[in-house]
């Protein structure tokens, strides 16, 4: 018996073998056929995506190429003529791969395609494709949607170097001068504010003492923001004057709100130290401020120092400085709306979306931190509460302007 | 001399290209391309590799047991060319007409195994000696089919005379034996003369159709000879690396797979001499549509011999392709499957073979 199951088993092996040797040649034989053809590229849309199809997979890549998207996730292009170098791009960037090197000009350069007037050259533009990691943050972000991917997944390169692209197309030539440009307009402006602040240093007091009214936190921003314009324009005249007396570094004006609320209560002298310190940045004392992050506020102050100055210049001549201010607040974000201006450029658009970021430069935050702290002290202690929801956007600008600045 | 020149030089040229289509066919087979980039579709592919093989150093593993190590590739080689001398490959052109030809050639081509035991043992690598020992345990246990399959065409044939066996196969045996008649299926009592009709019906998968399922079994035992998969376990590349013949390198390397080749080729050569008829034209004379005739040309006259080799040859390379076919469609056998394949169903279907041919053998006189 047992035998005879052996036997059944031992004619059943081979039927089986017969059977399935026969199948696999048959589904071989069938590849060897299709192969005279090549698969179709399709879409994972296309109904058919998921048939089986049997031709040849290979796409022979240098020669041929599957379709990919005009705007995939590849190699990122900048047009720089449509560029307002207003440097979100690279704030939002999470590998900090974009350098960008702003140049402020003395008058509008120029409209991009959209129409958005440009007021900054890029001394420098370079995004660095080995570091980026192609989230297209970047391009969401960017303003005048001048920076965008493109359809170019090869770029390989034998040097790192090589991936690092510059998009800036200027010459150091250009840049020189341009820079000399700006040198000679910021004199002159200095010189016009000197004047006024002469001439306006007595409404500056009477500002002071709305700026208390206004209330606590950051007052000296707000205020400006709701209608409080008189406060404004003692600050820039109080610029004018750091300016003046801290020839050191255009960095340390560019904290001038801290400088603008010691000035408000009367002491001076607290202003330029800070100044002081904010261009020395120190790291160290970052981690333990971080919570006092909101103080941050100071920071920016320092960037918009320059635009400022600048704005401030043209401002001064016309003497309206503060309008520049209002109009950029629609209402809700009337702080926000200040700081925009001031950095017009590069500021002013950026604070929202990089607060997600403002938390890293936080070494820089502390510093100003202490200062606006003794400058809030010294006005009214309420403000801190409102400084605290400021400063994450604050802090984003310091690091990218300190750099910038210390660079130029 | 003439036929020594022409196996080596086709030899050579044949597995440049069989190379070449292995690889296409494992690429079709697998949805892919191939190499496409040396020439023309890639043909000159294994052209390059080749050169780029002549110039690589000959790197001899410091332990290796020297004199082994360097003459086994040799050995290999000599023993399956060897082989080449006996085949017959048109009607009047052979190395030599040997009459115990086919008795040599499995003499002769046994004596691979002895290379590649040279080869795994000299290496002093564990991989090397493990292929080495499965190649021995392999080959001599299908050898035994095989002879036993050669074994049933001597019986049919009454010869060991390749020349004369592929005679019997074809229309113009009667120039050299004038008594001899060919009858449909070999069997005489059907009264069907096929002598003269020749083509497919003469060959020996027909004139003993035993011989069919002989062919089978003789093309799997053959495969295993020829180390190719599904018998590859002597060189796995998963599990050993490459085999008897990891330790190899540069020109060495090349002549042990200009033997794997050259061994699929002389198998190949030989299942059609045995059982596909040779340098005969698969197409039969039909009344007075003489087709078989008009594809094979009179032996000794250039037409035969051109006819003879083309009809050898692209026989011959069928079943190459076939093996290749085969190869890139099984999967590797274990080693006990591959030896219950050879004991327990193989050679028990020979012996019976054997038994019945001889029976076939007394329908046919
Ligand atoms: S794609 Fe992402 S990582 Fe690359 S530059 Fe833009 S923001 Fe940075
Ligand atoms: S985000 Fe701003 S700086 Fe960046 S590319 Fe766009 S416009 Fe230029």
């Amino acid at each position: 018996m047992e035998a005879a199951d052996d036997m059944k088993g031992y004619w059943r092996n081979i039927r089986t073998a017969v059977d399935t040797l026969k199948t696999g040649l048959k589904v071989t034989a069938k590849h060897m056929k299709d192969a005279r053809t090549q698969r179709t590229a399709i879409v994972p849309e296309a109904d058919n995506y998921f048939e089986k199809q049997n031709a040849i997979f290979t796409v022979q890549y240098p020669k041929e190429k599957l379709p990919v998207p005009d705007h995939g996730r590849y190699k990122l292009h900048n047009e720089i003529d449509d560029c307002i170098v207003c440097d979100k791009c690279a704030k939002v960037c999470p590998v900090d791969c974009i350098d960008i090197i702003p140049l402020r000009a003395v008058e509008e350069i120029g409209k991009t395609s959209d129409g958005t007037p440009r007021r900054i050259y890029a001394e420098k533009f370079n995004i660095d494709m080995a570091k980026c990691c192609f989230c297209g943050l970047c391009t969401t972000v960017c303003p005048t949607e001048c920076l965008t991917m493109t359809d170019e997944y090869d770029f390989s390169a034998y040097d790192f170097e090589e991936h690092n692209v510059p998009f800036a197309n200027m010459t150091p030539l250009e840049i020189l001068q341009k820079k000399k440009e700006l040198e000679e307009f910021n004199k002159q402006k200095e010189a016009a504010k000197a004047l006024k602040r002469e001439e306006v240093v007595p409404e500056e007091k009477a500002a002071s003492g709305a700026k208390p009214k206004v209330g606590a936190a950051k007052p000296a921003f707000k205020p400006r923001v709701p209608g409080a314009k008189p406060k404004v324009v003692g600050k820039p005249q109080i610029p004018a004057k750091k300016e003046g007396e801290e020839p050191s570094g255009e960095e340390s004006q560019s904290k001038p709100k801290p400088v603008f609320k010691p000035r408000v209560p009367g002491a001076k002298p607290k202003v330029v130290v800070k100044p002081e310190m904010s261009p020395g940045k120190a790291a160290e004392e970052e981690s333990g401020q971080e919570p006092k992050s909101k103080p941050k506020p100071v920071v920016r102050p320092k960037v918009q120092p320059k635009k400022q100055e600048s704005e401030e210049s043209n401002e001064t001549s016309d003497k309206a400085p503060r309008p520049v201010i209002k109009p950029k607040v629609p209402g809700a974000k009337p702080k926000v709306v200040v700081k925009p201006k001031v950095p017009t450029k590069k500021v002013a658009e950026e604070p929202k979306e990089q607060e997600a970021k403002s938390k890293p430069r936080p070494v820089m935050k502390p510093k100003v931190q202490q200062k606006k702290d003794e400058a809030n002290q010294s006005e009214s202690k309420t403000e801190l509460p409102k400084k605290a929801a400021r400063p994450v956007i604050k802090p984003k600008i310091k690091p990218k302007n300190t750099d910038s600045d210390k660079e130029e | 001399m003439y036929a020594f020149l022409f196996f080596l030089i086709f030899l050579l040229i044949y597995t440049v290209f069989a190379v070449y289509a292995e690889r296409k066919i494992s690429a079709f087979i697998q949805d892919r391309y191939g190499p496409m980039e040396t020439g023309y579709y890639g043909l000159l592919q294994t052209v390059a590799d080749l050169l780029k093989l002549i110039q690589k150093e000959d790197i001899v593993p410091f332990k290796a047991d020297k004199k082994l190590f360097k003459p086994a590739p040799v050995i290999i080689f000599l023993a399956v060319f060897a082989g080449f001398a006996v085949l017959p490959l048109t009607s009047d052109f052979a190395g030599s007409s040997a009459q115990i030809g086919i008795f040599y050639l499995l003499a002769i081509v046994s004596l691979d195994v002895v290379g590649i035991l040279m080869a795994g043992w000299g290496s002093n690598s564990k991989y090397a000696l493990w292929g080495a020992m499965r190649s021995v345990a392999q080959i001599i246990s299908y050898e035994i089919p095989l002879g036993l399959m050669v074994v049933c065409v001597v019986m049919i044939s009454q010869t060991l005379n390749l020349q004369e066996i592929t005679y019997q196969q074809s229309i113009w045996w009667n120039q050299i034996n004038p008594e001899a008649e060919n009858y449909l299926f070999g069997i005489k009592a059907l009264g069907i003369e096929t002598t003269n009709v020749g083509g497919i019906l003469t060959w020996n998968i027909l004139r003993s159709p035993l011989m069919l399922i002989g062919f089978v079994i003789f093309f799997i035992s053959s495969l295993a000879e020829s180390n190719r998969a599904p018998f590859d376990i002597p060189e796995a590349e998963s599990e050993l690396v490459g085999g008897f013949h990891t330790e190899y390198s540069g020109f060495r390397w090349a002549l042990i797979m200009l033997s794997e080749y050259g061994m699929m080729l002389l198998v190949s050569f030989l299942a059609v001499i045995l059982f596909l008829g040779g340098w005969n034209s698969f197409l039969p004379n039909i009344g007075s549509v003489k087709l078989a005739e008009w594809t094979s040309g009179e032996p000794g006259t250039l037409a035969g011999h051109l006819w003879g080799a083309f009809w050898m040859i692209s026989k011959a390379l069928f079943l190459v392709a076939v093996q290749m076919w085969v190869r890139w469609t099984y999967p590797r056998l274990r080693l006990d499957q591959l030896m219950n394949l050879s004991w327990k169903y193989l050679t028990p279907a020979s012996i019976l073979l054997v038994l019945l041919s001889a029976v076939w053998r007394l329908l046919m006189i």
